[in-house]
């Protein structure tokens, strides 16, 4: 836990710039500085603002080639993992599951991590509570993203009035096509979850 | 040569209008050409002088060549002191004009044009450190960095100290650090106090002179004035900047800008 007595400000990358900005600085402290900033933050995409424009909307990400890459949802998802398939797919991700509200793996596509992997839905399922927890007036948990060291897991957690609900996880997705794909997703399902068998 | 001076931070509500507006009244005070020069979209510096945001032709003019640059630079009431502002933008064209500032050459052509008619140059930047920001840091000799003395400003230092060290990497080697300027310190907070010593004891590079939170600069903003220019007894705020002009002076001598300090003077006569 925090300590709230000290305070919270982490300036040794401000200093280290500061250091490499001074006159008398040689060049391998300023690249020093440089690379060790440039770690600790994420590699933005270098690419024309009017494709990065697209990340933030509904809107099908282009192709290297400029054509729109065309994201089509199936007319209506009968199974998880005609579901996850798709999901997959739209973003690109290693992998996709879907966990029941007991925690179990119900269906799984992709490259699935060897370790530990079938605790991972009874772990998110245990964390939505407490997740919930943070803002409570914020309404129901939507999306949960998990964004570790070595890999990302993102899931869509399914509303429902029953005490049966699912998480339709997504392990290491491209950011950029998730991003994109993200609220059409989450549409898509929740329009045909009725139907989901 | 002029000494061009960008005032830069990524957090809005900084007060680098302020400090713009009022470093370059003390330079222009103590005898320096100085041209105070607006790209901030929003047009601070027209809000904190002109009755209206449209009164005055500026940048945006010359970018859609509607205006030659010596119709728009502005002088002003104290000898010395010129204004180049945004001009008459449209907030709905916002976007076009940071394009345009950004893919033009408009700026650089600006500060070659009158480069020989000031000392000093005051670049005022809009809050963030997008394409108008970097514009401004690759054509500018120095970079001050206003600090306001409040947590979310010390955490968000090094976001502006990281563009501004690749700008001076990658597009504008002739750039240099002028130093972080503490401002709307009110030491007697704790919060305040707090910020102030760590930033003191954790930052080199942060000035000696700082700038107090005070009413004053309401009363000056609400007048349309520098703090200077008040009437009555002449605040010890605009004093400060009387010292900040200082200590820039020094440090830009230091850094070798040219200040005029080392130019031959003529023997006077005291009596």
């Amino acid at each position: 836990m925090k300590d709230r007595n000290v305070n919270s400000y982490d300036l040794k990358q401000a200093q280290q710039i500061l250091s490499a900005l001074a006159p008398a600085a040689v060049t391998v402290a300023r690249k020093k500085a440089a690379i060790q900033a440039q770690a600790a933050f994420l590699k933005f995409p270098q690419r024309p603002m009017q494709a990065l424009s697209g990340s933030v909307s509904v809107a099908c990400p282009t192709t290297a080639a400029g054509q729109a890459e065309q994201l089509a949802p199936p007319e209506t998802i009968r199974t998880w993992d005609d579901c996850i398939r798709w999901c997959l797919e739209a973003t690109r991700s290693h992998a996709a599951f879907v966990v029941d509200s007991q925690g179990f793996i119900i269906a799984s596509q992709g490259l699935i991590p060897e370790a530990g992997f079938e605790c991972t839905g009874a772990e998110m399922i245990c964390s939505l509570e407490q997740l919930e927890r943070i803002d409570p007036e914020a309404g129901k948990l939507l999306w949960i993203d998990l964004d570790y060291g070595q890999r990302r897991i993102a899931g869509l957690v399914t509303p429902s009035n029953t005490a049966e609900y699912f998480i339709v996880g997504l392990v290491s997705p491209d950011s950029f096509r998730f991003f994109a794909h993200k609220a059409l997703i989450t549409s898509k399902i929740l329009e045909n979850l009725p139907h989901i068998d | 040569m002029s000494n061009v001076i960008s005032i830069v931070s990524s957090k809005g509500g900084a007060g680098k209008t302020t400090v713009a507006l009022n470093l370059a009244v003390a330079l222009a005070e103590s005898r320096e050409p100085t041209l105070l020069i607006d790209v901030d979209p929003l047009g601070g510096i027209g809000f904190s002088l002109a009755r209206s945001d449209t009164e005055w032709k500026g940048l945006a003019e010359c970018l859609v060549q509607e205006a030659a640059i010596g119709e728009v630079v502005m002088p002003t009431k104290l000898p010395g002191l010129s204004i180049l502002p945004r001009g008459r933008l449209d907030p709905l064209d916002v976007a076009a004009y940071e394009q345009a500032l950004h893919s033009s050459s408009v700026l650089e052509d600006v500060l070659a044009a009158v480069a020989g008619d000031y000392r000093y140059i005051i670049i005022d930047t809009p809050s963030g450190l997008g394409q108008i920001t970097r514009m401004a840091l690759s054509v500018s000799d120095f970079a001050l960095l206003p600090l306001q003395a409040e947590p979310m400003a010390l955490r968000a230092i090094t976001q502006t100290l990281r563009v501004l060290q690749h700008v001076r990497e990658e597009e504008n080697p002739d750039l240099h650090l002028l130093g972080i300027l503490a401002v709307m310190v009110e030491l007697s907070r704790d919060v305040s106090f707090s910020i102030m010593n760590t930033a003191w004891s954790s930052l080199s590079g942060v000035l000696e002179t700082y700038i107090p939170r005070a009413e004053v600069f309401s009363m000056a903003s609400e007048k349309g004035l520098p703090v200077a220019f008040l009437p009555g007894k002449y605040p010890p705020e605009a004093a400060r900047f009387d010292i900040l002009a200082n200590e820039v002076k020094g440090l830009i001598h230091s850094l070798g800008g040219e200040t005029g300090d080392d130019h031959e003077r003529p023997q006077r006569e005291l009596v």
